[in-house]
């Protein structure tokens, strides 16, 4: 039976069916006999969470604007559509086309979370294209991965034939130029690999030799060949208002998680929080002009007729041009009824004016981060929010008329203590006296804590901390929530276990890569989703695969311990890090660089940011 | 101005939910920059008006919704710039000013074809089968929702049910159905004729082909 057959027959049994039928506005088919290089993008997590990504929209464009390359998609088949793909025996495969993801040239996968590796590798056993890189040939794919994960690669290492490090777009075209040599020369699959390791930002595990020390810590990697980088250094895109950004963004048909049109405003952040790992790996700081982005906005509007648009960055109150978009985007969709949302504001430079322009249009919650409970331990972090700003900032929010606050928190950071979760308690029964003192009552209020768990992440001054264990996290998550009593208040904290394993595969190495296909074999996948972990299942899955999880998620790294991730080179030196480490256990603060402080993290030497001119 | 549209729902998009195709529809409009008109308050939301949902998986031939324009624009220039707009598989094949007094909530009747893909039945059993279900007073169709199964007689909501034509590995149904806004559950139906004649009725498709207001001695058609 053909796939679109098949289909006929299986999307009628299945939730959903809209996830797998492609065909959404703007999507791209294309004659593939006129095709030289035919790749497929892939996220590992089901399709109204995998279209949300901004950077495959980006790729799937740029990709298909040259006229012999055809980028399709495909996501993660939710568990009563694999079922069926099972029972049918058909292979997983494009959206576009429906072709089988095996009879494509490159799958590219996107690594968002380490909780979707387990959807990689089932991805790749619906595909019937083997788990490990070794066991490939010629008439396989090449598999590809990029994305924040990426910057620890080793976890996957054995798994993916190569990694693109940094910002594809700046690679990718490169990349498929090379294919289309390989593919017309007929190289065998080993050369490829060997040609595509000099491509700068390009690592290939498989060439990279890794020997151990008797404590079971990394001693060396070792090229196995001659002419590729001992460190792989990330790609970025220097001049981000002149780099390709699409307009005709794919328009879903359901209804995905954030159904918005995205307008990226910028690209990095400089206020050094020492526990973000987003933070410090897209550094440099690069800005859209404001006009750049309202004629990008408005032809967005224009191509897919979305509703709403969204500014993207990692903390929208820091674009230095904000105030003029938001009054010409404003005007310019306030006829056609387009909203304009704002997320990631700042406490510290929350604009009430902006916010008020916003309301205009659509009003929505209010979300804040102070991340930690108390001064302290915020300094700790260096997240330069103090609590005043917090506190006039909502007060100003509620004289205007808000009602819903959400505040962000984490658990677990280092040195954190239960003062500090009893500061977390304080602050949100603050914002609920505020409420009271703006409207004399709470009639209407709702202030939502949420608590996430620390996990540390590599090439962030914390890379060698330990995670908090895994009982005392719950310990203190049941703490909390004694202390947040109140009918406006709601309390949302994440399960300590799922954390347990991020902190594994974050920090993990290439020993990871067994155990992680033994999950699979038994039956893990989708562990993002409550409903679907099984942490018994990994715990098995790590015993057979004979590593401890507890090596990487509880021990302390010397400084001077060779780490799995690096072999990659983010642009930060390590030099920056240990410092930041440093002044975090005095608790001293590096406030913002942006303001002519510099701090050394090395990054201008890749030219493009801000701090460079 | 309200416009009424007749629209085509084919088979790319015959998956796609009811919602989903309002939001089609608020999006295509917007490309189209047509002037439509949003309700007021916290979350706007265009003034459109349907007739009865059309059920996944089925095709129509005959979708009508009302649309609000803020501005006169004239009716074919709506057409013109919708179907440009709109995604491969939705077609508008007729706009005009409705009459006041025929309202799409009134629509009680529809029209589906349905074709079935069978071996070894001959006419005579089909059409036996078709004359055994139809004269049963009770045709009872489980539904579930909310995780509750609820159970109910449609057998007079099928008005008519023939052959319309024999194929060469099956045959073409056409099934009258009144009431509910011209809803009927065709799977179960379908369901229930198998189960009179024991052999196995695979379904190929199903087309909503009409729809329109059904009164004691008149036929009224929205458009």
């Amino acid at each position: 039976m053909n796939i679109n057959e098949a289909l006929e027959d299986i999307l009628p049994q299945v939730s959903k069916p809209t996830r797998y039928i492609g065909n959404e506005f703007n999507s791209v088919h294309k004659d593939k006999k006129q095709i030289k290089a035919h790749m497929v993008l892939a996220f590992p997590d089901v399709y109204e969470v995998g279209m949300c990504h901004l950077g495959i929209q980006i790729l799937y464009h740029l990709l298909n604007e040259e006229q012999d390359v055809y980028a399709e998609r495909v996501y993660a088949p939710w568990i009563d559509f694999e079922e069926k793909l099972r029972e049918y025996k058909i292979p997983l495969f494009s959206l576009e086309s429906k072709t089988p993801i095996c009879e494509f040239d490159i799958l590219g996968f996107t690594l968002q979370y380490e909780m979707s590796y387990s959807n990689v590798v089932n991805m790749l056993e619906l595909s019937n294209i083997p788990i490990f890189s070794c066991d490939r040939t010629e008439e396989h794919p090449f598999v590809m991965a990029g994305g924040p994960c990426s910057y620890n690669p080793e976890p996957l290492a054995e798994i993916i034939d190569f990694f693109v490090i940094g910002e594809a777009e700046e690679v990718i075209l490169e990349l498929v130029e090379l294919y289309k040599q390989n593919k017309y020369e007929g190289w065998p699959r080993r050369k490829f690999l060997e040609k595509v390791a000099e491509i700068s930002g390009i690592y290939v595990p498989s060439l990279y030799e890794i020997s151990y020390n008797e404590d079971k810590t990394i001693k060396e990697f070792i090229p196995k060949i001659q002419g590729i980088p001992t460190r792989i250094p990330k790609r970025i895109v220097k001049n981000l208002d002149e780099a390709y950004y699409p307009t005709n963004f794919i328009v879903p048909y359901m209804d995905i998680v954030h159904d918005r049109a995205v307008l990226e405003a910028f690209r990095g952040c400089t206020h050094g929080c020492r526990f973000c790992q987003a933070g410090m790996i897209y550094r440099p700081v690069r800005e859209k002009t404001s006009k750049n982005l309202a004629k990008i906005a408005k032809d967005i509007i224009k191509s897919t007729g979305y509703g709403e648009i969204s500014l993207a960055s990692l903390s929208t109150s820091d674009y230095s041009e904000l105030k003029q978009l938001v009054e010409v985007l404003t005007d310019e969709f306030r006829k056609c009824q387009v909203g304009l949302s704002l997320p990631s504001l700042r406490i510290d430079a929350f604009s009430l004016e902006l916010a008020k322009k916003v309301q205009e249009i659509k009003k929505s919650g209010l979300t804040f981060a102070p991340e930690a409970g108390t001064q302290r331990l915020r300094d700790i972090i260096n997240k330069g929010v103090t609590e005043d700003d917090l506190i006039s900032s909502v007060r100003d929010a509620f004289s205007c008329g808000w009602k819903t606050v959400k505040l962000y928190f984490m658990i677990g950071l280092p040195g954190e203590t239960y003062e500090d979760i009893e500061g977390i308690a304080k602050l949100a029964h603050k914002v609920v006296d505020v409420y009271k003192q703006v409207n004399g009552n709470v009639k209407g209020l709702k202030v939502t804590v949420s608590t996430s768990v620390f996990v540390p992440k590599p090439f962030t001054p914390f890379q060698w901390e330990p995670q908090l264990d895994l009982h005392e996290i719950e310990e203190r998550q049941k703490f909390l929530k004694r202390l947040l009593k109140g009918k406006c208040i709601n309390y949302n904290w994440h399960d300590g276990r799922l954390s347990f394993l991020e902190a594994v595969f974050a920090r993990g190495d290439r020993r990871l890569n067994k155990a992680l296909k033994i999950a699979h074999e038994k039956g893990c996948k989708f562990d993002g989703w409550n409903d679907m972990f099984d942490f018994d299942k990994w715990i098995a899955a790590f015993q057979e695969a004979g590593v401890s999880p507890e090596f990487y998620v509880y021990r302390k790294r010397e400084l001077g311990e060779v780490l799995p991730w690096d072999i990659i080179d983010p642009g930060i030196n390590k030099s920056f890090l240990v410092s930041e480490l440093k002044k975090s256990h005095k608790g001293i603060t590096s406030p913002d660089c942006r303001n002519n402080r510099c701090y050394g993290c090395g990054i201008n030497r890749l030219g493009g940011g801000i701090c460079g001119s | 101005m309200v416009v009424r549209l007749k629209y085509e729902k084919n088979d790319p998009v015959k998956f796609i939910s009811h919602l989903d195709t309002i939001r089609v529809f608020e999006r295509a409009m917007r490309r189209a920059s047509l002037p439509v008109a949003f309700t007021k308050g916290f979350t706007p939301r265009p003034k459109f008006s349907f007739a009865s949902a059309l059920s996944v998986g089925i095709t129509s031939s005959c979708e009508f919704m009302d649309v609000e324009f803020n501005e006169t624009i004239s009716v074919d220039e709506i057409v013109t710039r919708l179907n440009s707009t709109l995604p491969n598989g939705f077609k508008v094949v007729k706009a005009g000013v409705p009459d006041e007094n025929i309202q799409l909530s009134m629509i009680n009747y529809a029209i589906y074809a349905i074709k079935l893909v069978y071996e070894d039945i001959s006419k005579e059993d089909l059409e036996n089968a078709i004359k055994d279900l139809l004269d049963r007073e009770e045709i009872i169709i489980e539904k579930k929702s909310k995780g509750k199964v609820k159970k109910k007689n449609i057998a007079q909501n099928i008005d008519y049910m023939n052959i319309r034509e024999l194929l060469k590995d099956g045959a073409m149904i056409e099934l009258g159905v009144i009431g509910q806004g011209g809803n009927a559950p065709i799977v179960a139906i379908i369901l229930e004729l198998q189960k009179i004649i024991k052999m196995n009725l695979k379904i190929k498709f199903i087309n909503r082909e009409d729809l329109f207001i059904k009164k004691v001695c008149e036929i009224i058609y929205p458009l």
